[in-house]
C-alpha cells in the first residue's frame, strides 16, 4: 500500500491543475452558455501529450500510466467538464481500443495523429433502440469484396459532430446476438455518412453529441478492428477503461463545487458570522470532502488495476457508480450552501450542478453499473 | 500509487480472519445475549501475536 503519486504523476497532475486554471477555468461559463465547442483548449491538450494521456510516445501519446490519466481527467473536468469529456471520449473510447486491438498498419493511420490530438475521435455503440442494452444492435456491416458496407444510425455521440474517426461497432452476423457484433475505425468524412446538428442538452454543453447515419458505406476490410464477432468485447472492455476516465470528470466537477462552496461559506455572513461556521454548513462541507476522498480512491485503484493489466471490470463500475452519484450529491450541496446565487447564472456552481448528472448517465447508467458489480458479486 | 498488499500484510489479516472465523464468530451470539466480556478469547489473541 502507497498512497503517494510519483514524481512523473504528479508533475502532469500539476500541468493539468495550471492548464485548467489558465486556459479553462477563466471561459468555461461562458462556453457552456454560448454553447461553444473549445478547439483553442483542445488542441493545446493535443499539444500538451493528453489527448492521448497513456497511448506509448511511439503512437503519439505522452506514454503516462492510467493513474496519471485519472490524475489528468480529475484536473481539466474541475475546469472544465466539457473539455474533460471531449478529451475522455478521444483517450479512452477511441485511442484505447485502437491500441489493444489495433495492428501496426491500423496504428500508424488511425492512433498516432488522434493520440497527438491533430485529429478528434468518437466512439459509436449507442442506437436509438440499443443503449443499455448494447447488444440489441440493429446497425449491420456486410463483407463485399474488399469491404464492408455499413448501414444503420448511432445516437449520443460525443464528439460525433466534429470526428475525423469512430470506433464503430455494427451487426455481421445476425443470428449470433451479441456474439455476431464487430468493431470498425471507420473514416466519418466517408460518403454516406451524415450527421446530425448537435444534441440540446441540460449541460456539458461545451461539448456536442450528435446522431450519425450511414447509408452504404463502404469501409476498408483492413479497417476491421480485432476480429469479426469481437466487437462486443472490444465494447465491453473499453468501457472499462471509459468508465475510469468519467469517474475521475465526476470527482473533478465535484471538486470544482466543493472549492467554490468553501471558499463562498468562509466569506458569506449570516447572523454575525461566517455561514461556514454554523456547523449546518460546516458538516455538509466535511460530507463532501469525504466523499470526494473516497471517490478518488476508487478511481485511483481503478486505475491501477488497469495499469498492472488486470482484469478491473466491477472496480471500473464501482468507481463510475460511487464518483457519479457522489458528484450529482456534492454539487446539490454546493448549490445549496450558495442560497439564491447558486441558482444564478452568475456563479458557476449551476453549472456544476447540471455537469454533474450527465456522468450517472453516460458510458453505461447507475443502473447499468449496478448489474455489473451485482453479477460479479453473484459469480464469484 | 500501489494498492496491493505486501506478503505481511496479507499473512496479518488472513492470520486475524481465520482468528474471527474459528475462534470468535461462533461464540458471538451467546456472549452478546448473556453479554460475557471475551476475556478467553483476547487472551487467545495474544496467544496467535
Amino acid at each position: 500500500m502507497n498512497f503517494e503519486l510519483t514524481e512523473t504523476q504528479r508533475m502532469l497532475r500539476d500541468t493539468c491543475r495550471e492548464f485548467a486554471e489558465r486556459e479553462l477555468v477563466p471561459n468555461a461559463r461562458r462556453w457552456d452558455e454560448e454553447h461553444r465547442f473549445p478547439v483553442e483548449a483542445v488542441r493545446k491538450l493535443g499539444e500538451l501529450g493528453l489527448m492521448g494521456v497513456a497511448v506509448p510516445e511511439e503512437w503519439g501519446g505522452a506514454g503516462a500510466d492510467n493513474v496519471s490519466y485519472a490524475l489528468a481527467m480529475e484536473e481539466i473536468s474541475r475546469g472544465c467538464a466539457s473539455t474533460g469529456v471531449i478529451m475522455s471520449v478521444n483517450n479512452s473510447l477511441y485511442c484505447d481500443p485502437i491500441l489493444r486491438y489495433g495492428t501496426e498498419e491500423q496504428k500508424r493511420e488511425w492512433l498516432v495523429p488522434f493520440a497527438r490530438g491533430e485529429k478528434l475521435g468518437c466512439f459509436g455503440l449507442t442506437e436509438p433502440e440499443a443503449g443499455s442494452d448494447a447488444a440489441a444492435q440493429k446497425t449491420t456491416a456486410v463483407r463485399d469484396g474488399d469491404h464492408y458496407v455499413i448501414n444503420g444510425a448511432k445516437n449520443w455521440i460525443t464528439n460525433g459532430t466534429r470526428a475525423d474517426a469512430i470506433v464503430l461497432f455494427a451487426m455481421t452476423n445476425r443470428e449470433a446476438g451479441h456474439r455476431g457484433i464487430s468493431a470498425f475505425i471507420v473514416d466519418l468524412n466517408s460518403p454516406g455518412v451524415t450527421r446530425a446538428p448537435a444534441d440540446r442538452k441540460l449541460g456539458i454543453n461545451a461539448s456536442e453529441s450528435c446522431s450519425l447515419y450511414f447509408e452504404n458505406v463502404r469501409v476498408p476490410a483492413k479497417n476491421l478492428l480485432g476480429k469479426e464477432g469481437e466487437g462486443f468485447k472490444i465494447a465491453m472492455s473499453t468501457l472499462d477503461g471509459g468508465r475510469i476516465g468519467i469517474a475521475a470528470q465526476a470527482v473533478g466537477i465535484a471538486r470544482a463545487a466543493y472549492e467554490a462552496a468553501l471558499a463562498y461559506a468562509r466569506e458569506r455572513k449570516t447572523f454575525g458570522k461566517a455561514i461556514a461556521e454554523h456547523q449546518a454548513i460546516a458538516f455538509m462541507l466535511a460530507d463532501m470532502a469525504t466523499e470526494i476522498d473516497a471517490a478518488r480512491l476508487l478511481v485511483l485503484r481503478a486505475a491501477a488495476l488497469k495499469d498492472q493489466g488486470v482484469r478491473h471490470t466491477a472496480e471500473s463500475s464501482m468507481a463510475k457508480l460511487y464518483a457519479s452519484e457522489m458528484s450529482h450529491r456534492v454539487t446539490h450541496k454546493a448549490l445549496q450552501i450558495h442560497g439564491g446565487y447558486g441558482y444564478s447564472k452568475e456563479f458557476d456552481v449551476e453549472r456544476y450542478y447540471r455537469d454533474s448528472r450527465i456522468t450517472e448517465i453516460y458510458e453505461g447508467t447507475s443502473e447499468i453499473q449496478r448489474i455489473v458489480i451485482s453479477a460479479n458479486l453473484l459469480k464469484a | 500509487m500501489d494498492f496491493e498488499l505486501n506478503e505481511l500484510q496479507i499473512a496479518i489479516r488472513d492470520t486475524a480472519r481465520k482468528f474471527a472465523e474459528e475462534r470468535l464468530a461462533p461464540g458471538a451470539r451467546e456472549r452478546d445475549r448473556q453479554e460475557i466480556f471475551p476475556r478467553e478469547e483476547i487472551l487467545e489473541m495474544a496467544r496467535w501475536a
